[in-house]
């Protein structure tokens, strides 16, 4: 169970501290622990006092951390609830025993094969439900789970032996050396384990990995950063449901006879409070969880009846003196080096210029294909000088019309405001543009092309990034992770990469670092990298939230009310950097309410009320236009 | 944070420390060791539990009869908690205690981790409430034997039972899909089958119900529908209980006849009385119905120490199971593994149990394992079915 924290310690202690002097132990201490930690693992079965069972509860320990790494993936990394865990297990265990026991196919064959049975299943199972979100999927996740079990009950074909199971699986042998004894199996396990945790620790710290935590933080925030959610939350339930299926070979190799008796729903709660008692996200929380929840029974077992009591209550202890988890996953403090990116300059602060971008970065999509999603083609003929313009476009729901017939034009390079009272549609017309809504009706050209039916992360690849009007920041990462996620739709390296740490990726991931660490600076946020997002104050969370956008290299930014709970002193340096953004060659839509900033730094105003344009021109003519006072003020009687 | 994940595993590794010290070894000298492997806690508990009153029952009598080889029984418990992982784990924990034999366990598909875990060990184990005919027939072991008998026994004898002496033309059976229930069931229908092609009878309704549920007026309804002459229902009482008083509501009123893990007091509770009154079972010989002068002993003693006597009859097939490894020890002379085997096999002449004299085919099976068709009295009792 250290192995994990191993990696991660040394993750976080690469260089000493500046106030200490660096001695050998602070050196190293990272491979130092690993190191301990393999010679404990490796040891512990030849300690004298450790018999067959000691060995074979550990072996079980083995298996159930892989199923808490399994499902930490998906609760943990996605926060996706699935209490019906066990099926990929399950389906692992009797893929294994019907595979062997009638055609003998060796079950070191049949571990990758159960672990890609699993994943497919899941894939199949999981697309048509994955939008679903919290207490639904739990559901759902609880009916598959029980659908699987009866299914083996019932004996489809002849081919899971219905309630008795199946018997006569083989031990894995790994060519020529026959894995049979408690040491043999309790070797095989956690050396597999240490493999999988090897990967889960560079995966977590990773594209991938910060991806699923940015939907796990706020899915719609992630969406429009960029992050294809619907895909994410597959791929980790995929990967999830493979590793349970490989845990499923080795339980049922080990166990040599298998029925759905292994595989009730109880092993799915279970497998739910291995993962919350050892810190949601945590690899070496989820293997000390499964060490409680198997060794503590065990430890219990001397008062006969009362076991599981005993073991309820340490249960209930646990969650009340530590509810984050034993040992929950901590970001704030690690530093940068706890991003786990190889090759960062020795001077964090080197990094702001090398993520300085170069103008090319502004320049329209020269490729019709984004991030593998096929652009539109380049047809529509923008009027001149214009970046944006919505034709006509329309929103009802049911028979409310949010948004009428609306035509607005952005110009390029310039700020464009769009302004009204509250509940004039104008954020409705935002999420049109960004790809959450789809018009009803009309068109939205950007850059020459037809955007209207693109995704939002495709939209936001293409160029178009926002931000909301309530802060929409992903709470419990730090200051710099928030804005990684920007650069995110830029990158393409994936899960393989990732594990793998390949060149390309390990390039990706410092660029990404990079740009983060420059946008992080140009909103004045730098010191705060390794803070919590969640710990910012208001003002600087709205900062924050700019820099996620502006880190995601748009042509256009979209800002929903930016000034909004700003003191004047705030407003003020808001404007400012607006006007410096401009500058460096951004355009920007605004949406806002402070007069003081809409007249002071807008080029040109469109104005909107019940969902119609009322008003469009330079901001001295629409201060003055007696429709726009009346839509503000009402109209004076006469 | 650091501190507590420590303290945790401290905890852990002390608490490994001190129990792995108690290993407890059977040696030539000193009390000899013998396991028992039972669902102490999980859904099967009560059996557990009664399993472990009667074995201690039947230490002590064994005890106080001079011991064997001079030497005295001491049992230790392993719990399984009903179910096949912790069997798994249970078994390994009987192994490292290096006891002489096991006595375990009940349900099938927990047995069956633990049987193979022993067999690999060269340990001898007796199940006592593991009927799945596979247990022994698949496996042909050579250290795995029980004193309960097979599901087939039972199903062969309800066969004949209802052809022959009730003379029933209409069969139905029904299970709830655990793995002893449909094992019973489809031995029974097997068993049945020789009838069938003779023309005798017809199986009229095969099939399961859901257990867990409340309300079974849909299969009631269904089973009614084919008319049939006897009922026989192979799952556990909680299920037969609300089936009998549902179907007698429903206006099925054919004999019911209940497996054996259908019928107890339990089961009368549920039925309610009036309706469970005449409702049949087969079923191994209760404890109150064996004749044997050990089941006299047992009896008295039982009803001294723990006031009622088992209300199943399976926890009284774990004591046999400890007559049968005792008197194995003795006739072999020994207390290795191989030797107990050896005589369990071929060497049973006089070991007698409380149900009576215990010997076992080349695999392991229990010979001549005594059936009865018990029916449910207006007092709730049980007595022996006069047709």
């Amino acid at each position: 169970m250290g192995i994990t924290d191993s990696i991660l310690k040394h993750a976080g202690s690469g260089r000493p501290s500046g106030k200490h002097p660096a001695t050998f132990w602070s050196r190293n201490r990272g491979w130092l622990l690993l190191a301990i930690t393999g010679a404990l693992f490796a040891v512990y079965p030849f300690v004298p006092f450790i018999s067959d069972y000691w060995i074979d509860v550990a072996f079980f320990v083995g298996i159930y951390a892989l199923l808490g790494l399994s499902l930490n993936i998906v609760l943990g990394e996605v926060g996706l609830f699935d209490l019906g865990h066990t099926a990929f297990y399950a389906i692992g265990a009797y893929v294994t025993a019907i595979l062997n026991t009638t055609l003998h196919v060796p079950i070191v064959v049949l571990l990758p094969l159960s672990a890609v049975v699993a994943g497919g299943f899941a894939y199949l199972v999981m697309s048509p439900v994955i939008h679903l979100k919290g207490d639904y999927l739990c559901i759902v996740t609880i009916g598959i789970g029980e659908i699987v079990r009866l299914t083996m009950i019932n004996n489809p074909f002849n081919l899971t032996g219905g309630p008795n199971g199946i018997n006569g699986i083989g031990s894995p042998n790994l060519f020529g050396l026959a894995v049979n004894s408690s040491t043999q199996f309790y070797f095989y396990t956690w050396i597999i384990i240490a493999v999988v945790v090897f990967g889960l620790v560079r995966l977590q710290r990773s594209r991938v990995g910060r991806a699923w935590n940015y939907i796990r933080e706020d899915e719609t925030a992630a969406e429009a950063s960029g992050v294809d959610v619907r895909s994410y939350k597959l791929l980790a339930f995929v990967l999830g449901a493979a590793l349970a299926g490989a845990a499923g070979n080795i339980y049922a190799s080990k166990q040599m006879s298998i029925s759905p008796g292994s595989f009730t729903f109880m092993e799915s709660s279970l497998l739910f409070c291995i993962v919350l008692l050892g810190g949601l996200g945590s690899i070496p929380g989820s293997i000390l969880g499964a060490a409680i929840v198997v060794v503590f029974p065990e430890v219990f077992r001397q008062f006969a009846s009362y076991r599981l009591l005993f073991f309820g209550l340490a249960l209930i202890v646990m969650m009340i003196f530590r509810p984050g988890g034993i040992w929950p996953r901590k970001r704030e403090g690690a530093g940068l080096a706890g991003l786990g990116i190889q090759g960062l300059p020795r001077n964090e602060d080197d990094l702001i210029l090398m993520g300085k971008p170069d103008a090319s970065i502004l320049k329209p999509a020269t490729t019709d294909t984004v991030r593998g999603v096929r652009l539109p083609p380049m047809t529509v003929t923008m009027d001149e000088g214009m970046l944006l313009q919505t034709h006509g476009v329309t929103l009802k729901f049911g028979g409310l019309t949010a948004v009428n017939n609306f035509d607005l034009n952005v110009r390029a390079g310039k700020i464009t405001s769009l302004i009204g009272p509250n509940g004039a549609g104008k954020t409705t017309l935002f999420n049109m543009i960004t790809g959450i809504y789809k018009p009803t009706s009309g068109q939205i050209d950007f850059m020459g092309r037809d955007i209207t039916t693109l995704k939002p992360h495709t939209i936001i690849s293409y160029g178009i990034a926002r931000t909301f009007q309530n802060i929409r920041l992903f709470p419990s990462l730090t200051c710099i992770e928030n804005i990684m996620s920007g650069p995110h739709c830029h990158a393409r390296s994936g899960t393989w990469a990732a594990v793998m740490h390949t060149v390309t990726e390990v390039r990706e991931e410092r660029e990404i670092v990079a740009t983060a660490a420059y946008r992080l600076n140009q909103v004045g946020l730098w010191p705060y990298r390794d803070e919590l997002a969640r710990n910012l104050p208001y003002g600087k969370q709205r900062y924050l939230e700019i820099a996620r956008a502006l880190a995601t290299a748009p042509h256009l930014l979209i800002l929903d009310e930016p000034s909004s709970g700003l003191n004047d002193k705030e407003s003020e340096d808001l404007m400012v950097l607006l006007q410096s953004l401009v500058k460096e060659g951004f355009t920007l839509l605004l949406i806002e309410h402070d007069m003081q900033v809409v007249m002071g730094i807008s080029d040109w105003i469109a104005v909107m009320d019940m969902g119609q344009k009322i008003a469009e021109g330079l901001p001295r003519d629409v201060y003055n236009n007696q429709r726009v006072i009346e839509a503000y003020l009402g109209k004076e009687d006469d | 944070m650091r501190r507590t994940v420590l303290l945790v595993l401290v905890c852990m590794l002390a608490a490994v420390l001190a129990l792995s010290g108690c290993a407890k070894n059977t040696g030539d000298t000193g009390d000899i060791q013998i396991a028992l492997q039972a669902p102490i806690t999980g859904d099967y508990a009560y059996e557990g539990q009664m399993a472990k009153q009667s074995v201690e029952v039947a230490a002590e009598l064994i005890n106080n009869a001079g011991g064997v080889l001079g030497r005295k029984i001491a049992i230790t418990v392993v719990d399984d908690g009903s179910n096949p992982k912790d069997s798994a784990i249970a078994a390994q924990k009987a192994v490292s205690m290096k006891v002489a034999a096991v006595i375990g366990s009940y349900g099938s598909s927990v047995t069956e981790p633990a049987e193979d875990i022993y067999e690999k060990n060269k340990m001898v184990s007796v199940g006592y409430g593991c009927t799945a005919v596979r247990l022994t027939v698949d496996k042909k072991p050579n250290y795995f034997f029980r004193t309960c008998g097979r599901d087939d026994a039972q199903g062969l004898f309800f066969a004949k039972y209802a052809v022959e002496t009730m003379g029933a033309k209409r069969i139905a059976i029904m299970h709830d899909n655990s793995t002893f229930a449909k094992g019973v069931a489809e031995e029974t229908k097997k068993a049945l089958q020789s009838y069938v092609d003779a023309g005798t009878c017809e199986i009229v309704y095969y099939d399961a119900i859901t257990p867990g549920e409340k309300d079974f007026s849909a299969a009631v309804t269904k089973l009614r529908n084919t008319n049939p002459d006897v009922w026989y229902y192979t799952g556990y009482y909680t299920e037969a209980g609300l089936l009998v008083r549902q179907a007698r509501d429903a206006g099925l009123m054919c004999p019911f006849v209940g497996g054996n893990a259908a019928i107890n007091d339990d089961f009368i509770k549920i039925a309610g009385i009036t309706v469970a009154k005449g409702c049949l079972m087969t079923q191994e010989p209760l404890i109150s119905d064996v004749t044997t002068p050990i089941a006299e002993q047992f009896r008295t003693l039982y009803k001294a120490k723990f006031g009622d006597l088992p209300s199943s009859p399976w926890p009284v097939y774990a004591a046999d199971g400890l007559y049968a490894i005792v008197g194995a020890i003795k006739n072999a002379n020994s207390t290795d593994s191989t030797a107990i085997a050896d005589a369990m096999h071929t060497n049973m002449t006089g070991v007698e149990g409380v149900t009576g004299p215990i010997k076992f085919t080349s695999i392991g099976d229990r010979e001549d394992v005594p059936y009865k068709m018990y029916e449910v009295t207006a007092e709730g009792k049980y007595i022996v079915h006069q047709p």
